[in-house]
């Protein structure tokens, strides 16, 4: 097993290099992980210690650490600190010592791996009490060194400076395989860890719901071409998955918003079929449609939001799964198509549930001018043009599909 | 599987006696009776308790492992009256256990055992110097050193069993000869240690009529003592460092 203390190191070298240095630093270390523990270094290198859909959250400030470092230091300690100031503290702490373990074992990563994610797994009635006791068993057992980033990714703040691109290059050098694939990996099984993971077991890279994708990355422009527009309304861009009559929602950065939905999940869940579907989550109150404030408050809420006379609905723009196939390579407009068959015709928004998008198929410029402005003066967010050939391109962004919305809070000259 | 029936208030004092340290354990079971073996958070006290099948008013078990959330099964254990019997069967197919109190049933979800931490290997200890008091007199003597410190130095010196325990303002010494022990094995010792701890351990060493104790100098508290007649219950303190 590794030792942390390996971790810890790099972590400290690379704090103050340059990018290609890091990736050599990362190289060096992932090449000398065992391959079963490859996963859990790329983790604890990166500071996402699991998938963003799971859930879990660190939950504690500095105090939590301060009280931890209290118990086991004579040294004194600040009444308070900042997240930034918590990895020299435990360093500053660590070198004077005021308890010993029940016994020593230098620190490997296993140990320092599912010792966070228990601290993050505690809740409820007594849950300081056990987070402050679990740091301490791992600073207990840390040289100085180590408990300066145990005590960082305990507050959920690492910014050390590697970050997933400089990882996914480091896993290319380290496991041999083209940069195109660690990233396609990347794209279709969005976290370091789990891409890692699939890489060394040399598993199939493939889009397996519930586990969301990297959202294919849509920008602005002006260009005005021939094909399907989409009103772009003012919600949240989502992925939604059902599977075994099961329904996950994800936000963008892939964050669970499923507890939220109790209406949208009725609504889908009786489909009966094992679908992915991305769209725009919107949120009606009183049939007047909320703006995106409303909607990231609303999500935010999470259980209580079943209480909320709020509906959710999801304004269905894209079907990318249907049992057991990917429909990643199709082309959108069969993708529509599908969507349309699974779902229903379009729907006049604000409308609860979830819907297939209303969409037109537009060929002049004229045309499209003034569908945009209309989008504008009904106060929506502008249009999405929609390539009916393209594919979806997870996590890259996509050539032809784009936004033609106001650029910087100003109106597009006509 | 595993079914056994045994007085509510035995396994209520068993389970207190690990509960004060640590809140999900692994029960291991053989023919022989139940055993835990865990190590609190912190990673500066550990907890071993045995459970003799003759402890058990029935006991019939496979040799298993189960993760138990201790917090959850006291809770169960309370609603039972004194001298009532408790009635434990394992469901494996849903990884539960059944918990019959009374005509009350409960069914508590059980945690995977490799998901709980492991105990840690703890080197064979030569502690030198042992002594034997009475669990009431060594609670009371915690209770008092708590209110000067929050950290307490156990020792032995010629034929005295001592405690000391320094504050900012106040200090408190205690001393018993070993006339006064119920047996003392002289030898070199004194170690200072956490009195959190302490206090957490008391709670279960407090009920017992003797009680244990083995010591060196910096090394680890072990403290041994027994519920009732078939309960063996073994705790070991890491020492604190003392600053110059």
């Amino acid at each position: 097993m590794l030792p942390y203390l390996r971790i810890a190191s790099v972590l400290e070298e690379a704090s103050s290099e340059d990018r290609s240095h890091k990736v050599k630093l990362a190289v060096g270390l992932l090449q000398e992980t065992p391959a079963e523990d490859l996963p859990k270094a790329v983790r604890l290198l990166t500071g996402a210690l699991w998938p963003p859909w799971e859930g879990l959250d660190m939950r504690a400030g500095p105090e939590v650490v301060l009280s931890a470092l209290r118990e086991i230091s004579s040294v004194e300690l600040p009444e308070a600190l900042g997240r930034a100031g918590v990895g020299e503290a435990a360093e500053a702490a660590l070198r004077r010592r005021s308890q010993r373990p029940i016994s020593s074992e230098p620190l490997d990563i296993l140990t320092v791996y599912e010792g966070l994610r228990h601290f993050a797994r505690q809740k409820g009635e007594g849950s300081e009490r056990r987070k402050v006791a679990i740091l301490k068993g791992l600073f207990l057992e840390a040289t100085p060194r180590e408990a300066r980033y145990i005590s960082r990714m305990a507050v959920g703040g690492l910014s050390m400076g590697i970050g997933p691109r400089t990882v996914l290059s480091a896993l290319s050098q380290a496991l041999k395989l083209k940069e195109e694939i660690v990233l396609k990996a990347y794209r279709l099984v969005p976290d370091l860890g789990l891409a890692a993971q699939v890489l060394i077991k040399g598993e199939r890279i493939s889009f397996e719901p519930p586990r969301p994708v990297r959202p294919m990355i849509i920008t602005q422009r002006e260009e005005r071409p021939e094909g399907l527009y989409l009103i772009r309304h003012r919600g949240l861009r989502v992925q939604a998955h059902l599977v075994g009559s099961r329904l996950h929602i994800y936000s963008q950065r892939m964050r669970d918003l499923t507890p939220a939905m109790g209406f949208l999940s009725k609504s889908l869940e009786k489909l009966g079929c094992d679908l992915a579907l991305e769209g725009e989550l919107l949120c009606i109150q009183e049939e007047k449609l909320l703006d995106r404030a409303e909607v990231v408050r609303y999500v935010n809420r999470r259980h209580l939001s079943r209480r909320s006379s709020i509906l959710p609905a999801l304004d269905a723009q894209d079907i990318l799964y249907l049992d057991g196939r990917s429909l990643l390579g199709m082309p959108y407009q069969e993708r529509l198509d599908l969507l349309t068959s699974v779902l229903g015709e379009a729907r006049e928004v604000p409308s609860p549930g979830a819907f297939t998008t209303y969409y037109r198929y537009l060929t002049c410029r004229k045309e499209i001018e003034e569908y945009y402005w209309h989008s504008l003066i009904s106060g929506l967010g502008g249009l999405i043009y929609r390539d009916p050939k393209a594919p979806y391109s997870p996590g890259a962004v996509s050539k032809v599909d784009h936004y033609l919305a106001p650029l910087h809070g100003r109106f597009l000259r006509r | 599987m595993f079914k056994a029936v045994i007085n509510a208030e035995t396994l209520r004092d068993a389970m207190e006696a690990v509960s004060s340290l640590v809140d999900e354990v692994k029960f291991s079971i053989t023919e022989k009776g139940l055993e835990i073996k865990a190590v609190d958070p912190a990673n500066v006290a550990m907890v071993s308790l045995k459970i003799g099948a003759d402890a058990f008013e029935y006991f019939k078990t496979t040799p298993l492992e189960i993760g138990v959330d201790l917090v959850r099964l006291n809770d169960v254990l309370s609603m039972a009256d004194r001298g009532e019997n408790v009635q434990l069967e394992l469901d494996e197919e849903n990884h539960k256990l059944r918990i019959g109190v009374g005509s009350l049933s409960y069914t508590l979800s059980l945690i995977d055992p490799t998901a709980i931490r492991k105990e840690p290997r703890i080197p064979d200890l030569d502690l030198p110097a042992h002594v034997t008091l009475p669990g009431g007199e060594l609670r009371r003597a915690i209770k008092a050193a708590e209110k000067v410190s929050d950290h307490v130095i156990l020792g032995v010196s010629d034929d005295e069993f001592y405690m000391e325990a320094k504050g900012d303002i106040d200090s408190l010494r205690l001393k018993i000869p070993s006339t006064e022990l119920l047996g003392l094995k002289p030898g070199e010792a004194r170690s200072l240690f956490s009195l959190d701890y302490l206090e957490d351990m008391s709670k279960s060493l407090g009920k017992a009529q003797e009680v244990t104790l083995e010591m060196g100098i910096d090394y680890p508290l072990r403290v041994n003592f027994k519920v009732g007649q078939a309960i063996e219950v073994n705790y070991l303190l890491a020492p604190r460092i003392e600053q110059e």
